[in-house]
């Protein structure tokens, strides 16, 4: 049962890693790399459920908050360098 | 099963945001997808991550996918055959290459027996606040700084015209009206994240939120700039004047002495929650 | 044991009327239509769930929370729906 967490984590990574290489839109490229950090991010809790004690392990939460952050601030970025990018192929 | 049903809508509305030749559909789905991963992280026992995921991975990335793709003029080049071809091998073999993990899960008693054990020596009783800003602090102080390097960067390549014209009196009227709750609540979020589910970065991503329907009126927080410099910058400053004062007086670099550890961890996590709210503010407008 | 079937029974109720309110939004060929229906059925839906959990909460505190939480969403909901045809509204003329 706790392997179709791992499953899906795997799926959504390779799916994205596809979609990353055959876009050629800058969205779509966008919307792949956080698919693919969800991913990632779901594969690290999931290993953290998989504990013998009830408790899930709180060390991945931490790294996947930090994750989730980390990758927002990076699209907020990299929406801002895209923008000037396209205004000024725009201009040329 | 509850499981299952998740996991395939996470897959469809996945597949559904990448295929999709509109740019507005695929942020729509997107943002189910978002929800959906929220869901999941309820159902593995994270509702921390929950919190954050909603608010941050799935609203405020799709504000910045729908600016990105208002702003961009389609491009429609398709990708070649042997793209494609040698994009789907590599992706075949990278998925059978992980397959091989799932020979190899054990179910074992990781580092979090550790973090239990030592959880009364920390100063807060929630184990993700104790790891975040206690156990691995240095990943908080990292992250801290890299949101406030976006930050600079998106500042530094401000647009001189705007993306968009869009000046709504009746959602300023009411963003207003809400900004005062959503405030003290995300303060109490971070004030409850010591002893319960929360914390600093939720409290800080609810802030966020409100202040990004502030930000779709068109109008902009009525707050001078510098002030709002100021208060999003504080959250680094004050996180390293900590660490500094500490290895200073005695105790090593980001090391609370055990009778200050509460005081410090709540001081820290109150200038977290106000500047990355208002970061994320910056980031969403693009300007100050 | 009827406090359990009477909170099922509401919180079905409430899905069929959100299932209602997504057939609408499919259905539907104007955008304002589809707008009409979607806020619409989705308060009442939402509504008739939060009443069927708030049945098998265990403190007063819980279930005041849980109102609160349903005063929000309508409150939002509303206001969103509103921008969205005030945009639609701008953008055709």
């Amino acid at each position: 049962m706790k392997e179709l967490y791992y499953l899906l984590s795997f799926l959504l990574i390779s799916m994205s890693t596809y979609y990353f290489i055959t876009a050629i839109n800058f969205v779509k490229r966008l919307i792949a790399v956080n698919i693919l950090g969800s991913g990632v991010f779901l594969f690290f809790v999931a290993t953290a459920k998989n504990t013998p004690s009830e408790n899930p392990d709180p060390v991945p939460h931490a790294l996947v908050l930090t994750g989730i952050v980390v990758a927002v601030s990076a699209t907020a970025l990299a929406v801002s360098l895209l923008l000037h990018l396209s205004k000024q192929r725009e201009e040329e | 099963m509850l499981d299952i049903i998740i996991g395939l809508l996470m897959l469809l509305s996945a597949f559904a945001s990448l295929q999709n030749k509109d740019l507005l559909k695929s942020g729509v789905f997107f943002v189910v997808f978002g929800f959906m991963s929220g869901l999941l992280w309820i159902r593995l026992s994270a509702p921390d991550i929950a919190m954050v995921e909603i608010i941050l991975g799935s609203a405020i990335t799709s504000i910045l996918i729908f600016k990105l793709s208002k702003g961009v003029r389609d491009i429609a080049v398709k990708p070649e055959i042997w793209r494609k071809l040698w994009a789907g091998a590599g992706s075949l073999v990278l998925f059978v290459f992980l397959t091989f993990y799932l020979f190899t899960v054990r179910e074992e008693e990781r580092v979090g027996g550790l973090v239990f054990e030592k959880l009364s020596l920390s100063g807060v009783e929630s184990p993700v606040t104790a790891v975040l800003l206690n156990f691995r602090g240095y990943d908080t102080l990292l992250e801290v700084g890299v949101i406030t390097l976006a930050a600079i960067g998106i500042l530094a390549l401000e647009p001189k015209r705007k993306i968009y014209e869009w000046n709504d009196i009746v959602v300023w009227r009411f963003s207003k009206m809400f900004l005062p709750i959503i405030a003290l609540f995300s303060l109490y979020i971070t004030y409850l994240g010591a002893f319960s589910v929360g914390g600093a970065f939720q409290g800080g991503s609810l802030l966020a939120g409100g202040l990004a329907f502030l930000s779709l009126s068109g109008q902009k927080l009525p707050i001078r700039e510098n002030p709002t410099l100021f208060l999003a910058m504080l959250s680094l400053a004050v996180f390293v004047a900590f660490a500094f004062a500490y290895a200073l007086v005695g105790y090593g670099f980001l090391t609370y002495p055990l009778e200050l550890s509460t005081l410090s961890i709540m001081l820290i996590e109150i200038s977290i929650c106000l500047s990355t709210g208002l970061l994320l503010y910056i980031a969403i407008r693009g300007r100050l | 044991m009827l406090i359990e079937i009477l909170s099922t029974s509401l919180i079905l109720i409430g899905s069929l009327f959100l299932l209602i309110g997504s057939v609408g939004l499919i259905r539907l060929r104007d955008s304002y239509s589809r707008l009409h229906a979607l806020t619409k059925a989705d308060m009442l839906g939402f509504g008739f769930v939060v009443l069927g959990v708030m049945f098998s909460v265990s403190s007063l505190g819980d279930a005041l929370k849980l109102v609160i939480i349903w005063v929000f969403v309508v409150v939002y909901s509303s206001i969103v729906g509103y921008a969205i045809a005030n945009s639609k509204r701008k953008r055709d003329a």
